[in-house]
């Protein structure tokens, strides 16, 4: 019969080590002729388990409902504009779903690659930026304001995914990391802006929202470095 | 229901022989006729969940290594309890929802009455197994809780909130199991030896080791001297206390109270045998009528007040989990329930060789101890989401250093 030697309870027949302190049983007291059977399997059986979908099939039934939600939407505005004299308004609204499409497919797609998923989204967006402006006459400001921005949109996400990656605890350091990221994405909106409607640079708003957002940012980085010590959100909030 | 700790408990037997499905899988047919109450499922109404007859008799399934997850407990066609099987365990798990532990185990006598009954032995209907073949009674399902109710008894007054085992928590539906198992007589004689029941023994170590670990946790933290002890917050547990002694009843529903015994370090250390003296004190307090009638139409006035009536199911949901949050699991420093022995006709004797009673944790509380006895064997199992199994191991060491025998084993090795 063993005993664990640091909390004087009796052990199972053939147990390693004890339950309660992790101590090792010397060999000479484990009996290998006849070792009891584990009182409870070395395996997880839940009925939920299942009914559990694999991540590709819950990949594949979102894109399907979200192509029928869309493509419904799409088709009755097209439908609507029709019976009310011809294509006219319906073509924002078709360009702008296929837009709204494509960022949402390529994100469900490549949800294992963050980047290309990025990259994935900031051409969809782009590409219905330029379906719009098109359908209502080709002004040029997709190319000008719509591409940077895309542009600058998919570059923060992509940092701050990576960033998110990087850092071994993911709190509120999320939160200060996107709060750079967007003072960053205004500041490019501003300039391409600027140089659309000007053709010279001149920053105002970008960097007041940039000067009130980053101390914010710096508040977060505080807060997780020092007073939560790098909790985790989800435990913060118990969610 | 609640995902991260599903309210469920689990009673389990070891049997001298593997477990014989096609057995108890005709047991299970037999049961759902006897005991209407448990073949329900629940269902979501637009003001309260409701119970759905379903006759369907639950499959038995295979055993996990961590019980009492993964209910199904809301799903359309599932039941509130389930039969488990794994070699010679044979475990029933039951949801909190329909039946308190009295009516677990009426269930669960009449299901291994029965499965030994299809293994060929004549069990009789004695020592609480129901007959099958006997027509089920109303009295089985009644509201015993809206039957004492006394409304305008005064409300019992509130608790301030207590201390909790720090610590980080297990994964998500996980949960480690540690049982030790002792000798009765030797459990009993050194209650006796101390004039108390062996309930008040067991929560009188319990709140002792949970002394011991809020001062070490202190001193952990920098904490000097006793000036700590001035912020320092009480120590509770909750004791489940059936009813049915107090308030005739032969409900299988629920109809167990709290009791509270509670210590409050801030006042002083206290040594064993004042915690015993302050236990059994507490403990025959809590358990008077008039304490008890009006915690009872406390809870049942509250809700058939009319505005809980009349609030849609989503914001009740939210509301009563907000509300056993700051009224319920940060009350309590721990659970400790003891349902006292196990009884089974004198010809399962042989091929029942132990009983063990578990019952689900929530990420607050972090651990609960359930005591059980069958013949000379007193199980204690603790159930645990945290990570360091640093309590059980106090707790079941305590009992050791005061001279009890006690064997240990758990589903999962500890991390510390």
């Amino acid at each position: 019969m063993a005993y664990c030697y640091k909390c004087g309870v009796e052990l199972e027949r053939g147990a390693p080590a004890c339950p309660l302190c992790g101590a090792s049983v010397p060999t000479d007291c484990v009996e290998p002729e006849t070792p009891a059977r584990p009182a409870y399997p070395n395996f997880v059986h839940d009925p939920e388990y299942g009914d559990d979908l694999s991540g590709p099939e819950r990949r594949r039934i979102a894109l399907e409902i979200l192509s029928l939600a869309l493509g419904l939407a799409a088709a009755a505005s097209v439908v609507i504009d029709l019976a009310d004299g011809g294509l006219a308004w319906s073509r924002f609204v078709a360009a702008a779903v296929l837009g709204v499409w494509g960022v949402c497919a390529g994100v469900i797609a490549l949800w294992k690659r963050p980047g290309w998923a990025a990259a994935a989204a900031a051409s969809a967006c782009s590409a219905a930026m330029v379906g719009i402006d098109a359908a209502g006459g080709w002004r040029g400001w997709s190319l000008a304001v719509g591409l940077p921005m895309a542009a600058a949109v998919a570059l923060g996400s992509f940092a701050v995914g990576a960033s998110v990656r990087k850092s071994k605890r993911r709190g509120l350091n999320v939160a200060g990391h996107s709060l750079i990221a967007v003072a960053a994405s205004l500041c490019i909106l501003e300039l391409a802006l600027d140089l659309y409607a000007d053709g010279r640079i001149f920053l105002r708003w970008s960097l007041i929202t940039a000067a009130s957002i980053v101390p914010v940012s710096l508040l977060f980085y505080y807060m997780h470095a020092r007073l939560l010590r790098g909790a985790d959100l989800r435990k913060f909030f118990r969610l | 229901m609640n995902d991260r700790a599903p309210a469920f408990f689990r009673l389990q037997l070891t049997l001298a022989e593997d477990v014989n499905l096609v057995a108890l899988k005709a047991a299970l047919e037999k049961l759902a006729r006897r005991f209407p109450l448990f073949h329900v499922e629940l269902r979501r109404g637009a003001f309260w969940y409701y119970f759905e007859r379903n006759d369907a008799p639950p499959q038995p399934m295979a055993d996990s290594l961590y019980p009492m997850q993964k209910p199904e407990a809301g799903k359309k066609g599932a039941h509130l309890y389930r039969v488990r099987a794994h070699h010679n365990r044979l475990a029933l798990e039951v949801s909190h929802v329909i039946c308190d532990g009295y009516g677990g185990i009426a269930l669960f006598k009449a299901l291994t009455a029965e499965y030994f009954r299809r293994c060929g032995l004549a069990v009789p209907c004695e020592e609480g197994v129901f007959d099958l073949d006997a027509a089920p009674s109303p009295e089985e399902w009644e509201d015993s809780f809206a039957r004492y109710s006394r409304p305008g008894l005064p409300p019992p007054p509130p608790q301030d909130p207590s201390w909790h085992i720090p610590g980080a928590l297990l994964p998500r539906g996980t949960i480690r199991i540690t049982t030790g198992r002792l000798s009765v007589a030797q459990l009993l004689a050194k209650a006796k030896g101390y004039g108390v029941t062996a309930t008040v023994y067991l929560a009188a170590h319990y709140l002792a080791v949970l002394q011991e670990y809020q001062e070490d946790e202190a001193l952990a933290s920098g904490s000097s001297g006793d000036a700590w002890r001035r912020r320092t917050k009480p120590l509770r547990l909750e004791v489940p206390a059936d009813m049915r002694r107090i308030f005739p009843s032969s409900t299988l529903r629920n109809f167990s109270l709290f009791l509270e015994p509670t210590l409050r370090p801030r006042l002083q250390r206290f040594e064993f045998p004042d915690i015993l003296k302050i236990v059994e004190a507490q403990m025959a307090l809590g358990l008077q009528r008039g304490e008890l009638a009006r915690i009872i139409s406390r809870n049942v006035e509250a809700a058939r007040s009319p505005l809980v009536r009349a609030m849609p199911l989503p914001i009740k949901n939210a509301f009563m989990r907000a509300l056993n949050d700051i009224y319920g699991d940060r009350m309590f420093s721990g659970v400790l329930s003891n349902l006292g022995a196990f009884k089974l006709p004198a010809i399962l004797r042989d091929r029942v060789l132990a009983v063990d009673l578990i019952i689900n944790t929530s990420p607050i509380i972090k651990q609960t101890v359930a005591a059980i006895s069958y013949g000379d064997v007193f199980s204690i199992s603790i159930g645990s989401l945290c990570e360091s199994s640093e309590f059980e191991r106090r707790f079941l060491t305590s009992l050791v250093k005061d001279g009890l025998r006690v064997k240990v084993e758990s589903n999962i090795p500890p991390r510390r």
